[in-house]
């Protein structure tokens, strides 16, 4: 009996303490309010290729601002979406979050997420950043900014490749291949010479935004008009995925796996492994983002690689990666208690001293804030991807800078499923045919944004597919500010 | 004689096997001690080319360690505590009793452990949030406790339906009630089950990462280990080391009680049985 | 005297109240487990079922009642019948390995005679405790092109040429069931041996006495009286492995191409990981319901079954 006693007793003692401690913080937090009136700061996102940099510019902020204290909570992306969601729907946002992948600023200010950024920041901060940068529909709503870019935006989908295994493989790596022949022929040749301990190319096949990056660009290049801005296709002005440009993408990479040119373990790593093994020399050719740079120069100083377009058809370019307008990342929680010292940390995160600087320095992602680039882009692939983004990429028509309100057609849609990203996987892993699969997707795409537009009507707003569809649209030139008039 | 060789020698396949069956665990103790670059070039080999303690300090400093650790161990202790206490008490009440409304409980229970509702949090958290314990350790204790319990209950349900009623009938006539007899003759008798349960509830709280995530969104100060070391795991950059190195120091405390509790489930209570 | 219903007792009045008595006691006993289900359990389900009838993105302003129309939808796509059908292959591959390898070690490191056997006993039960994200690197490489099991079945002729096993899609399911069982068998191992505890020696004792040997006291003496819990640890693995989620999302995350796609990756997929468009947290709650529902249809109708064929009834919690 004693010993059973004896494990009450110490449940109780738990149970207590766990009570104890928390009331003992809650008034350690409110004392320290009464006194010191320090503050919490809570920021949460998924930003995590500059998380050394980041936190120190946390501490650097601490520092300056004794009186702020900053709690800064990092997820991966999938993560974040349901952990921000349970939270924002019971009330208990963060101070400073991003905009989950996938949604739209206009409807989360519409059901209270955001509060507008504008009565805490004046026009000397707002005069930071590079023009374009505030549009409405995007980050800014009724000429309001609510939300501000992380970085300029940037196609993930250049290709980077390993000088040294282009020598072994008898290759020129001062010429890297620029069409599909030439690609498949080098992916081919780096595989023979690498005799099973390295391969012609490695992506993070287990994850399906990366095949979807390739797929999107790269077709692209050739005139598809697939975008990420919408579902129609700019090219066709309708929901075609299954045409030329897009079924030779899917081709070429079907040869490629057919070589036997993918390494072996694509199709079961995620992106930061294969980034590992490239960078290991494990294989000569990687599609990546510009955030990879800076991995690779930390880790593996031996890497000796350059950055290329991705190629294009036999019969030359006929399209451009597709750049999108400025994406909505950070904003200020509706509920915020603290929104002058969130502006704070804003004006020191895009204004300050150390983050965009260090950031740029350390080739991970171009800033939106003027200047900055120009003088610290120092790193040498970093500078190469750039200047490729300007050669190759053009920016394309964004539907909600045109007219704000087609945000609601977004809110209505659904996606369908499987995706040209989930086809070019299942064909690299020999498991699925493209065509007949997005033939399929494409009628029930068609399908879905139609029930996407009639839902918004029927809620009142006036949009049809005419708002998706930009007849001046040029695939070989930036669509500018005078091309929406 | 020839009997006694057959167990000796038998050691020798099991320590191939044994080797092989833990070697990602082994391999995981050795990334701890790896540079990110040795990770991935010395592939599958086991041997680090030098004991370095980087990793574990890293993992130790981003993971909150000495808070977080106190965090893990308070609510994992409290959780089995209440978990064995409500699933044993269900248990001998559902294997050793018939009672109106037993069946739809067990149908009930039994129906709900299909449900794959791990993702959602929502009224999980607003529930907490009512109960006014969201930025509590209670508040994550409760919701850790939380659950039908399913498995636990069966388990304990099975193994007191085999208890011969004569004990049972000796400690009422020895003057115990339902409460009593369930404490003196029930519990003792179902250490195994005990150990096991204790075990399993350890294994799921201590990794459990969701629900203390979230339900420690805006007091970091009640985080546990799991999600401390979930920091490790980036978006685009993730420190394997790191996580290797966590993965292995938050395991020293589930295997130090496993070896602990070992002896419940071998020593065995067939002897007490035969009252 | 007994507190069962059978008691031997004469007088009604006596035993309806002492029934009374034991009734009040039971569901004393069975309440505070009811409370933490009801709480975060049975609510969550209601909220859910409830979820499933909305089209609902997640946002509070967008909420609409929908009725049926997701259960309509998931019950026409043929992504959503595949990864219940990957479910079910994935129980039945790993429940019945899982149940005879945990037996057969159990008995193993159960056995007196086995020096070290706590030893044994803790490796066995390591890969339990071995972080699931870690797993997930170390057997794509294992199970890699390059890496150990092909090098062994290539030396051993078995294989002429080298397969990536969790990126083919022939043998990317399979691979997911032999990692999920090596994973669980520990905890199974576990369940057994409790089990073990329970059966009186004196039953061993009567059968050496009858001089009985090993393989028959196995199968007249340990397997019966392990029958209860057994069944108890085979609800539990169709429980686990019907709800299968990590070990997927780090091995294959469902791929090659839907192959190894189970319906908590399908949930998952729909209520966070949609690329253009919102997330869909209505429709993945009916994914859920209806994977739940109609496993409690299987399983009532086996019950049913199982009362008509069997007259006697096999062994029951009841």
């Amino acid at each position: 009996m004693g010993k059973h006693i004896r494990l009450i007793f110490v449940l109780w003692i738990i149970i207590l303490s766990a009570c104890n401690s928390t009331d003992l913080s809650e008034n350690a937090s409110s004392d320290g309010n009464n006194s010191t009136d320090e503050v919490v700061l809570r920021i949460m996102d998924w930003s995590d290729s500059v998380k050394d940099i980041r936190e120190e510019f946390h501490e650097q902020f601490m520092e300056k601002y004794p009186h702020i204290q900053i709690e800064y909570t990092q997820l991966t992306v999938d993560q974040y979406k349901n952990t921000i969601m349970t939270a924002v729907s019971a009330g208990e946002a963060p101070d400073l979050f991003p905009i989950p992948g996938g949604m739209q600023l206009e409807a989360l200010v519409e059901d209270g997420w955001y509060q507008s950024l504008e009565p805490y920041i004046d026009d000397e901060f707002k005069d930071l950043f590079v023009d374009g940068t505030f549009q409405n529909g995007r980050t800014m709503i009724n000429d309001e900014i609510y939300s501000i870019p992380e970085a300029a935006p940037m196609p993930s989908s250049l290709i980077f490749f390993n000088k040294d295994l282009f020598e072994l493989a008898g290759l020129d790596p001062e010429d890297p291949p620029e069409t599909y022949s030439e690609f498949r022929e080098y992916a081919k040749k780096i595989t023979e010479a690498g005799d099973g301990k390295f391969y012609g190319m490695i992506e993070g096949g287990e994850q399906v935004n990366r095949w979807t990056e390739i797929i999107r660009d790269w077709s692209s290049l050739a005139g598809s008009g697939i975008n990420a801005h919408s579902p129609v296709n700019l090219a066709t002005e309708d929901m075609s995925y299954d045409t030329e440009p897009t079924l030779h993408v899917f081709q070429l990479i079907k040869d490629i796996a057919e070589d036997g040119s993918f390494h072996p373990n694509t199709m079961s790593i995620s992106a930061p492994e294969a980034r590992a093994l490239f960078g290991q020399g494990n294989a000569g050719f990687i599609v990546q983002g510009p955030w990879s740079i800076g991995v690779w120069n930390e880790e593996n100083p031996d890497l000796n690689y350059g950055v290329m377009a991705p190629p294009v058809p036999d019969s030359g370019r006929k399209g451009s990666i597709p750049i999108t307008s400025s994406q909505p990342w950070i904003g200020l929680s509706a509920g915020s208690k603290h929104p002058e010292e969130a502006a704070l940390y804003l004006k020191e995160f895009y204004g300050g001293d150390f983050f965009q600087k260090a950031r740029t320095e350390k080739g991970d992602a171009y800033s939106i804030v003027k200047g900055i680039n120009e003088e610290y882009l120092v790193v040498e692939q970093t500078n190469q991807y750039y200047d490729l983004v300007q050669e190759y990429g053009r920016q394309i028509p964004d539907p909600i800078i045109r007219k704000p309100e087609v945000a609601v057609v977004f809110n209505e849609f659904q996606d369908v499923s499987p995706t040209p990203g989930d086809i070019l996987g299942g064909v690299v892993a020999g498991a699925s045919e493209a065509e007949p699969l997005l033939a399929t997707y494409s009628e029930q795409l068609e399908t879905a944004w139609t029930n996407a537009i009639n839902a918004a009507q029927t809620n009142g707003t006036d949009v049809s597919m005419e708002d998706f569809i930009f007849p001046n649209w040029n695939p070989m030139e930036d669509y500018t500010s005078e091309d929406y008039e | 004689m020839n009997r006694k060789i057959g167990w000796t020698l038998i050691h020798i396949p099991l320590i191939l096997l044994s080797f092989l069956w833990i070697y990602p665990f082994l391999w995981m103790v050795s990334a701890s001690f790896k540079t990110d670059t040795e990770f991935f070039s010395n592939g599958l080999r086991l041997i680090p080319a030098s004991f370095r303690l980087d990793n574990i300090k890293r993992a130790w400093n981003v993971a909150n360690f000495e808070q977080y650790f106190m965090n893990s161990a308070i609510v994992t202790a409290a959780v089995i505590l209440i978990v064995v206490v409500i699933t044993a008490t269900c248990g001998y009440a559902l294997g050793r009793y018939s009672f109106p409304g037993k069946k739809i409980f067990i149908a009930i229970l039994g129906a709900s452990m299909f449900i794959p509702l791990e993702f959602s949090m929502i009224p999980i958290f607003k529930l907490i949030k009512e109960m006014g314990l969201l930025d509590s350790l209670l508040g994550l204790i409760l919701a850790e406790s939380g659950g039908g319990h399913v498995l636990f209950v069966l388990l304990f349900a099975s193994f007191f339906r085999q208890i011969p009623k004569e004990l049972e009938e000796a400690s009422i006539i020895d003057g115990c009630n339902f409460l009593q007899t369930f404490w003196h003759v029930g519990l003792p008798l179902a250490k195994p089950i005990i150990g096991s349960v204790v075990i399993m509830q350890f294994v799921w709280t201590w990794n459990s990462f969701l629900l203390p995530l979230v339900l420690t969104l805006s007091s970091p100060e009640n985080r546990t280990l799991a999600v401390g070391l979930y920091s490790l795991q980036g978006e685009h950059v993730v420190d394997w080391t790191g996580i290797a190195a966590g993965g292995s120091i938050a395991l020293v405390p589930i295997i130090v009680i496993f070896i602990l509790l070992q002896r419940y489930f071998v020593d065995g209570m067939a002897g007490a049985v035969k009252g | 005297m007994s507190y069962t219903i059978s008691s031997t007792r004469t007088k009604r009045s006596y035993r309806s109240s002492t029934n009374r008595k034991i009734t009040l006691w039971c569901w004393l006993f069975i309440t505070p487990n009811l409370i933490f289900y009801a709480l975060f359990q049975g609510w969550p389900i209601l909220v859910n079922w409830y979820y499933s009838m909305l089209n609902w993105s997640g946002l509070e302003s967008s909420q609409t009642f929908v009725g049926l129309s997701n259960y309509k939808e998931l019950i026409l796509d043929t992504y959503f019948w595949n990864a219940y059908k990957n479910s079910f292959i994935f129980m039945a591959g790993t429940v019945p390995l899982q149940l005879i390898i945990a037996l057969f070690l159990a008995l193993l490191v159960n056995s007196p005679r086995l020096k070290f056997a706590s030893v044994y006993r803790t490796i066995i039960f390591i890969p339990v405790v071995t972080t699931a994200s870690i797993i997930g690197i170390i057997m794509v490489y294992i199970w890699g092109a390059d890496g150990a099991v092909n090098y062994i079945l290539l030396r051993l002729n078995i294989l002429e040429r080298p397969i990536n096993f969790l990126a083919d899609p022939k043998w990317a399911m399979f691979t997911a069931i032999i990692i999920f069982v090596w994973k669980n068998v520990g905890m199974n191992m576990i369940y057994w041996l409790a089990g073990l505890q329970g059966i009186s020696k004196d039953l061993y004792e009567a059968a050496d006495i009858d001089g009985a040997n090993k393989i028959q006291t196995f199968f007249y003496i340990t397997l019966p009286q392990l029958l209860p819990i057994g069944l108890v640890i085979t609800l539990l693995n169709v429980a686990g492995s019907l709800k299968v989620f990590d070990m997927i999302k780090t091995m294959t995350n469902g791929g090659p191409f839907f192959a190894t796609d189970v319906v908590s990756t399908y949930i998952y997929r729909y209520a966070f990981s949609s690329e253009m468009g919102m997330p869909r947290l209505g429709y993945a709650s009916a994914a859920a319901i209806f994977f739940t529902l109609t496993i409690v249809i299987f399983a009532v109708i086996q019950v049913i079954v199982n009362k008509r064929t069997n007259a006697k009834g096999v062994t029951k919690i009841e």
